[in-house]
């Protein structure tokens, strides 16, 4: 039983104490099961709030409109229990920051054999045994050990792997991971695309990834959404998006590459007001028409949507 | 933990020298000879030179400074705190006596204060911004600015003059111990809760609660098990204030409720001018208070697993 | 920044407090220590509108003149613990070395013993009174003020800024009063507040026990002593000091409360979203 996730209409906006501030604008997507689907974007695109959204993980400030679709239960619509249910034992979270993601006062092994008992109401015993038995999979020696040991006493990959098994100890079908890289350097990039690609070849292959790295996602991904101001500007096969991208934004994304040799995406190119459409700023390839035309998400072929008149 | 404990032990002797000094100190200020004050006890006896120097010699009062401080630190180590101008009895006979009473109320005012700060606080965090935690904050900010005696007074009128519940004064047991610690621990209630209040807080926007939310685990078990103990670390190194706090109070509150301790002790002592009473109390409430806080830094040792790695060494 | 209206509250009841304390000699229907045994214990009347005392006093008058002692001493000691406090905790943390391990020696001693203690101590020794008892404040007060400056100025000593200002050559004492104070000012004005309110507190509980300030001065504490006795029949006696310093004392804390409040809502604003 391995649903979709399908996001329809979804808006999120934060309450702050004067005004509504707006996350994610109006969202339609899918990711399909059995696929690794990136949703990358800056920093601020609110790609970090839509996926926290699926697991109920905003803060309270966060008011969600929208309906978001596992398969017939609606995430959105669900009450505290049901949805404590669902997390972790059928969507798993990899978050970011391994360095700060354990509890410092709790032993490891606690921290990870907790979920399997509250889930699935086995023995201490029992779940010790699985625990060491993941903790071995991903790389550690000695689980007994390292079951008795804290977060501080480990090295930020060993966090980062330690992580990863928190996510997917009780096996849920989908994955999110929350920037996994973000603020690693190279050899810890590296690793982590190994514990990903491991995750991948022995427990499940439903994930999404939100990133901004680039690399990473190329790597990783079947299927790639970009974000941009809280709005989804394309949606297309990794492969394509990432050699052959279509929305003007996603080419400045890739043109800001190291590779490509880090050209920053121009800033304040247009008077903002005279579009609707978000990008329309910064964007190089503006034109009268983006002035007076309704900008929506468009379908090219069926793989691949894009919200630019570009390609009208 | 012995390292760390001789550690500590270490860096507070110089604290409990210090405040042996300022005890020390404190009778040398006082006006009046006491060479002259316990030879005119009676009343009666008019001392000449010859005698009042005969007894300063006997007490070792005319060797200088240093030298009578060590003397008197020899004599003060084995309890001997001398004999109080007004009455001649031992100091140490009747501190030891009246010790107990004020331990007794000290320490349940004390674990009032954890229980009901921790308690108020976590509720306060549980419910942060609603009408419930803006009420308990301002009930906590009322609990601070109500004077001691005027708190024992609204209780005494409630509970002994109305129902003859409790004791208004001296002791009959348990029961008289109860309105004292309240009123004792009120104080410290209203700012540990506060306290308590933000630390909770704290903690519940860091990253490992989403982490454990994440897993699946149900709210009460995270505040229990994980927020708890994290929360804890920072507000334990406040309760050795929170001790002095009450240990401190505890002279007025004994005073009001004529409890035979310490503290009505030395406030009868202030009355009577008995220096030596004050400079026993001074000296007593400080080590106390130097020990009290030795064993709060050995939980604080306890409960963070941080130290036993010796990283904050 | 604007207040809302119930944040202003606390300022204008300590305002309104401190206005009537200084202004009570022009308020004051009758002299306050005005002995009138033929009026004794009476009920409110129009001309005494909170009633008497057991010596004929005018409560009202008694009142509105209770606050002036230990208000005035509550300021006067913490702002002299706190300019103690300011200028030997920055000397502690910016010169450092032998002078910090020396002040902080000694402000350890301060901190180990009980505040209460140290006010019995001069109280019993130097005689009851003001003068000890703002000696003993500010004997336990300053401690309190020096562990902030003194950590404020260690982190402060290595920013850019104060580096740059020494080597233009500005005096430590130029740099102390434009650069570090400001830093300070708002863990200064929450820790003042805190103790003017605690010193408030403490002097009134001696005063009750009659080891402060002393009869026949009119101060809340001592009334609410005198009236303890006819508390049943002439509860009014004790609930009009009562309040007034429960008033006051709540007003001081609720500014310390208010302003720590918007010191961690200024420091968490970054971390909102």
């Amino acid at each position: 039983m391995h649903y979709d996730i399908q996001m329809a209409d979804v808006t999120i906006e934060f309450a702050l104490k004067s005004k509504r501030v707006s996350a994610v604008d109006q969202v339609n997507v899918t990711f399909k099961a059995g696929k690794i689907t990136g949703v990358i974007g800056e920093t601020g695109s609110g790609k970090s709030v839509l996926g926290m959204s699926i697991l109920q993980l905003l803060p309270k400030q966060a008011c969600i409109s929208g309906t978001c679709f596992f398969g017939h239960k609606d995430l959105y619509a669900l009450d505290a229990e049901s949805m404590r249910k669902i997390r972790g034992q059928e969507i798993g979270l990899i978050v970011q920051n391994p360095n700060e993601a354990l509890n410092p006062v709790r032993t490891i092994g606690r921290q990870l054999m907790e979920p399997l008992i509250k889930h699935f109401d086995v023995s201490r015993t029992e779940a010790r045994k699985t625990v060491e038995a993941h903790l071995r999979c991903f790389g550690f020696e000695m689980p007994k050990k390292v079951m008795q040991q804290y977060t501080f006493q480990m090295s930020g990959g060993m966090n980062q792997r330690l992580i990863a098994i928190m996510g997917l100890i009780c096996h849920p079908s989908w994955l999110i991971a929350d920037e996994p890289t973000k603020g690693l350097d190279a050899i810890l990039r590296r690793s982590i695309y190994d514990v990903f690609w491991e995750i991948r070849q022995h427990y499940t292959q439903s994930m999404i990834v939100i990133t901004h790295d680039l690399f990473f996602a190329k790597k990783l991904c079947e299927q790639i959404v970009v974000m941009y101001q809280g709005e989804i500007v394309e949606i297309g096969e990794a492969k394509k998006v990432l050699t052959t991208p279509l929305h003007p934004y996603t080419k400045g994304l890739l043109m800001a590459t190291p590779k490509a040799g880090m050209t920053p995406i121009p800033d304040h190119l247009n008077p903002s007001h005279e579009s609707r459409c978000k990008f329309y700023s910064r964007c190089q390839f503006a034109s009268a028409k983006c002035k007076v035309q309704f900008v929506e998400l468009r379908e090219i072929d069926p793989d691949t949507m894009v919200r630019c008149i570009l390609y009208d | 933990m012995i390292h760390y404990f001789l550690k500590r032990v270490i860096s507070l002797l110089p604290v409990w020298i210090g405040i042996t000094i300022f005890a020390f100190f404190l009778g040398l200020v006082s006006p009046g000879d006491p060479v002259y004050l316990s030879l005119t006890r009676d009343g009666i006896t008019e001392p000449s030179e010859a005698m009042v120097n005969a007894k300063r010699a006997e007490l070792g009062l005319d060797l200088p400074y240093h030298i009578q401080y060590v003397n008197w630190i020899n004599r003060v180590i084995r309890g001997d705190f001398g004999k109080s101008i007004y009455d001649n009895e031992e100091i140490k006979a009747e501190m030891l006596r009246r010790m107990p009473v004020t331990l007794k109320l000290a320490f349940s005012a004390f674990v009032i204060t954890v229980v009901a700060g921790l308690g108020i606080g976590a509720v306060m965090a549980a419910t942060r911004d609603t009408i419930l935690d803006r009420f308990l904050r301002q009930l906590c900010t009322l609990m601070v600015s109500i004077p001691g005696f005027c708190m024992a007074i609204i209780l005494i009128a409630i509970f002994s003059e109305c129902f003859h519940l409790l004791p208004t004064s001296g002791m009959e047991g348990v029961k008289s111990f109860i309105m004292p610690s309240l009123v004792l621990s009120m104080g410290t209630i209203g700012t540990s809760a506060r306290l308590s209040r933000s630390n909770f807080i704290g903690e519940i926007s860091k990253q490992y609660v989403l982490v454990a939310s994440a897993k699946g685990m149900s709210k009460s078990f995270i505040g229990t098990w994980h927020i708890f103990k994290n929360a804890m670390i920072p507000i334990i190194t406040f309760f050795g204030l929170y001790f002095a706090g009450i240990l401190g109070g505890s002279a007025v509150i004994e005073s009001i409720f004529a409890l035979p301790g310490m503290g009505s002790y030395v406030i009868d002592a202030i009355y009577n001018r008995d220096y030596f009473i004050i400079q026993a109390f001074v000296l007593l409430t400080g080590t106390i208070y130097v020990l009290s806080n030795l064993l709060i830094d050995m939980l604080y040792f306890l409960i963070n697993p941080r130290m036993k790695q010796g990283d904050s060494l | 920044m604007k207040m809302k209206r119930m944040e202003a509250m606390p300022f204008m009841i300590l305002g309104a407090i401190v206005l009537i304390t200084i202004l009570a000699p022009l308020l004051a229907p009758f002299d306050p220590e005005m002995i009138d045994m033929q009026n004794r214990l009476s009920a409110p009347t129009a001309a005494h509108i909170l009633g008497t005392d057991s010596l004929g006093r005018d409560t009202f008058s008694r009142v509105l003149y209770g606050g002036r002692q230990s208000i005035l001493l509550a300021f006067a000691a913490t702002l002299i613990s706190m300019g103690i406090g300011t200028a030997v905790g920055f000397v502690a943390g910016y010169y450092g070395g032998k002078a910090d391990l020396l002040i902080t020696g000694i402000s350890n001693v301060f901190l180990g013993i009980p505040g209460v203690s140290i006010m019995v101590a001069f109280a019993g020794v130097l005689g009851p009174g003001m003068n000890s008892l703002l000696i003993a404040v500010t004997v336990n007060s300053w401690v309190g003020f020096s562990r902030i400056v003194r950590g404020e100025v260690m982190q402060l000593k290595h920013a850019n800024f104060i580096e740059g200002m020494k080597s233009v050559g500005a005096s430590d004492g130029w740099i102390f009063i434009r650069h570090v104070l400001p830093n300070l000012s708002d863990s200064l004005i929450i820790l003042f507040a805190t103790k003017v309110g605690s010193v408030v507190l403490s002097v009134a509980s001696l005063s009750y026990l009659g080891l402060g300030l002393q009869p026949p001065a009119p101060d809340w504490a001592i009334m609410i002593s005198d009236a303890r006795p006819y508390f049943r029949e002439h509860p009014l006696l004790m609930a009009a000091p009562g309040a007034a310093i429960i008033t006051f004392v709540w007003s001081v804390h609720a500014i310390g409360d208010y302003m720590r409040d918007k010191l961690d809502v200024n420091k968490g604003a970054n971390d909102a979203l």
